[in-house]
Parts: C-alpha cells; sequence; structure tokens
C-alpha cells in the first residue's frame, strides 16, 4: 500500500490546526481564580470529545459491519476504540494535573471520574475480547455487539455531572434546555478550535491505524494460506 | 474460497502455536486489577459523593457516628498558617455545621467556595479528615487591569 495523499493532506490539517489550537490557548488571558491553570481546559475537554467520539465510532463501525458484513467497518471499529482508550488515559491525566492543584486531590470517586475510569474497563475489555478470538468473521461480530452496548459508556458519563452529586464541575457549555457558555467568550473561541483540531486528528488516527489494521490482515490471510499450504504438502 | 478445507481441528492448531500469550495474561490481570480497584477503592458505596448539611440534619439517625462526606459552602473561615488548623462553617443555606481541619488546602478555597469534606461528626463539630474544594463550571477573565496585575504577580 503506497502513501497516499488523503492521510498525508489529513495529518497536515491536523498538525495546523493543532498549533492554532495551541498558540491560542497559550495566548489566552489567565482566569480570575485558577490562573494559568485554566489552559488545561483546552486540552482536558478537547480529549473527552475525542474520547467520545472515538467510542461512538466504535458502535457506528460496529454496526454498519452487521449490517453489511465488509471486514473493513471492523478495522475502523477497532481502530476507533483504541483511540478511545488512548484519549480517556489523556483526559484522566490532564485532569488529575488540574484536580491537584484546584480541588486539592489528584482523584475523588465522584459519578463523572468513576464512570471514565470504568470506561478503560469496558473497552479494554472490548480489545482483550478480540484478541482472544481467532476467527476473523466471528471477531468481528462479538466485537460489533459489545461495542454497540458499550457506547452506552458516552450518555452516562456525560450526563453523571447532571444525575449525581459529585466534585466534578457541570458542564461549561450547557446544550440541554437552552444552550448556554458560562464562561468568558474567549475561552469558548479557543475551546472551539481546540476541539475541531482533536476531531481532525481523530479523522487522522482513525486513517491511519485503518490502513494499518488492512495490513495486519492482508498478514494474518498470507500466513493461514501458508500454513494450508505447508499442511497439504505435509500430508500429500 | 475454493482451497480444499482442511480437517477442522487442525487448523486452529496450527495458527495457535505462534502466539504468544503474555499480553492476554497481562491484559486481564490488569483488567480484574482495575475492576478489584474501582470495586473497593469507592468508600461511598452510593454514587452520590455527599449529603448536604440539610440531608444530615433530616436523616440524622441514620448517619450520626458514620463516617460520611459533607458538602456546601465555605463561611466564616479561621486559618492558622503557622499550626494549619483550619475552621470554618459549611452551609447549604438552610443548616449549617462547624468544621474542623488540619492541613494545606488548596489555593481556591475561600469564603463562599464550594467544599467537600470527609471525617466524623464528634458532637455537632465534623472532623474531616478529608478536604476537596470544588471549582465551578465558570471560568472567567478578571475584569479590571489591577485584577489583572495581580493575577500575573501571583503566577510569578
Amino acid at each position: 500500500m503506497r502513501q497516499d495523499r488523503v492521510t498525508t493532506g489529513l495529518g497536515l490539517a491536523t498538525l495546523l490546526s493543532l498549533g492554532v489550537a495551541v498558540a491560542l490557548g497559550l495566548s489566552a488571558p489567565l482566569d480570575q481564580n485558577q490562573g494559568s491553570l485554566v489552559r488545561l481546559f483546552f486540552v482536558h475537554v478537547p480529549s473527552a470529545w475525542l474520547s467520545y467520539l472515538a467510542y461512538g465510532g466504535t458502535g457506528l463501525f460496529g454496526l454498519l459491519y452487521l449490517l453489511t458484513r465488509q471486514r473493513r467497518w471492523d478495522r475502523l471499529a477497532l481502530a476507533s476504540a483504541e483511540i478511545g482508550v488512548l484519549f480517556t488515559v489523556s483526559t484522566i491525566v490532564g485532569g488529575m494535573l488540574w484536580a491537584k492543584p484546584t480541588w486539592g486531590a489528584y482523584w475523588v470517586w465522584d459519578a463523572r471520574l468513576t464512570t471514565t475510569a470504568l470506561s478503560i474497563v469496558i473497552y479494554g475489555g472490548y480489545l482483550l475480547i478480540r484478541s482472544l478470538i481467532d476467527d476473523p468473521d466471528r471477531r468481528a461480530r462479538v466485537a460489533a455487539v459489545v461495542g454497540l452496548v458499550g457506547t452506552l459508556y458516552v450518555p452516562v458519563n456525560y450526563m453523571a455531572v447532571e444525575w449525581w452529586r459529585g466534585v466534578h464541575q457541570t458542564q461549561t457549555l450547557k446544550l440541554l434546555g437552552g444552550i448556554r457558555f458560562d464562561a468568558a467568550p474567549i475561552y469558548g473561541w479557543v475551546l472551539l478550535v481546540a476541539t475541531l483540531a482533536f476531531t481532525l486528528l481523530y479523522a487522522y488516527l482513525l486513517r491511519v491505524r485503518g490502513i494499518l489494521a488492512a495490513r495486519e490482515e492482508a498478514r494474518e490471510e498470507r500466513e493461514l494460506m501458508e500454513d494450508l499450504q505447508g499442511m497439504e504438502v505435509a500430508r500429500g | 474460497m475454493t482451497a480444499p478445507s482442511p480437517g477442522p481441528t487442525r487448523l486452529p492448531q496450527a495458527r495457535r502455536r505462534r502466539r504468544n500469550p503474555l499480553p492476554t495474561v497481562l491484559g486481564v490481570l490488569a483488567l480484574v486489577g482495575l475492576t478489584a480497584f474501582l470495586a473497593f477503592g469507592n468508600l461511598g458505596k452510593s454514587l452520590e459523593y455527599f449529603v448536604t448539611p440539610t440531608e444530615y440534619v433530616q436523616q440524622r439517625a441514620e448517619l450520626e457516628g458514620r463516617p460520611l462526606r459533607i458538602g456546601g459552602l465555605v463561611k466564616a473561615v479561621q486559618y492558622n498558617p503557622q499550626t494549619l488548623d483550619l475552621k470554618f462553617d459549611v452551609t447549604d443555606g438552610s443548616a449549617s455545621f462547624p468544621v474542623q481541619y488540619t492541613g494545606a488546602v488548596s489555593d481556591l478555597f475561600k469564603e463562599d467556595q464550594g467544599v467537600v469534606v470527609r471525617g466524623e461528626f464528634q458532637g455537632d463539630t465534623f472532623h474531616a479528615s478529608e478536604l476537596v474544594v470544588k471549582h465551578s463550571e465558570e471560568y472567567n477573565v478578571p475584569q479590571t487591569q489591577a485584577e489583572l496585575k495581580d493575577l500575573l504577580r501571583q503566577a510569578e
């Protein structure tokens, strides 16, 4: 498989928008209470957004696989789940760095944080189940179902701050019951740019990991064929 | 596939040989560990992280003498930076309790700030062993030039 233009273009666009987001984030004015800690907001929120996007992608691609039975949807579902776990970890790490100076603790077991940690169990389990099944079609089928059910995590995690009392703050950008942004408008613009950049990053990573998965699959198939031929020879 | 298929039992064996079991074993261990941590690390046994002072007044009979978390707003702060002794009232508007805590607190701790304390009631005073400062979902830039200069000086 040759280096294709779309991947390169997507990578460049991602890099550029991330650069703009970093520049904007670093030049944004300080917050009146937390000072420069507010900058973590521009990484933490887009990270969480990306992880939602990726988990949603795993569910969607799983569904598409079940409908069409084309293996490429399964590869994208796998890619999406891995990206989701990666960015959940990044969300947690960024959040912990913010929480220590703000709350006074790296971690508390409130509903939002606990459900976030659970997503690593859910999608770690998803990846583990995949590694346990040898038959590619069966693996894709089982994974699609797990991925679809796992998508439930996204609304539960998003609503956790509303449904249960906790330490984590509620949404700054309110979407339910009238859209409202409860922060200085400049933070809104930086957040928007950073979120767009992370969305591009998701598309790029998905594509790269999808290509890798296709190559892995091609190799797996080739080795299987060699095994089969080897056995034919031994038997004949 | 048009290739003649071999015996169904032989194929998986041939392929299983190449597989390294280590990642799977490590993965299972990590997941079991994480689940156990989530199950036993969560002291509260409830998804509600804390009770409010008003709830405590209402459910006093059940909650008295048990370790618990109380959340509310901070009033009447008395802090001794030498001994790190901290006294304040936690309130939700209708009920209020005095809290005692010893230790350093986050820079954001101040009057009218949301706070969650963990500890036990001894009489009417709450003896806290853990203190977490809540931050609201609102982020704002300072309004005046003087405030901004203050902030920059603190950041240095």
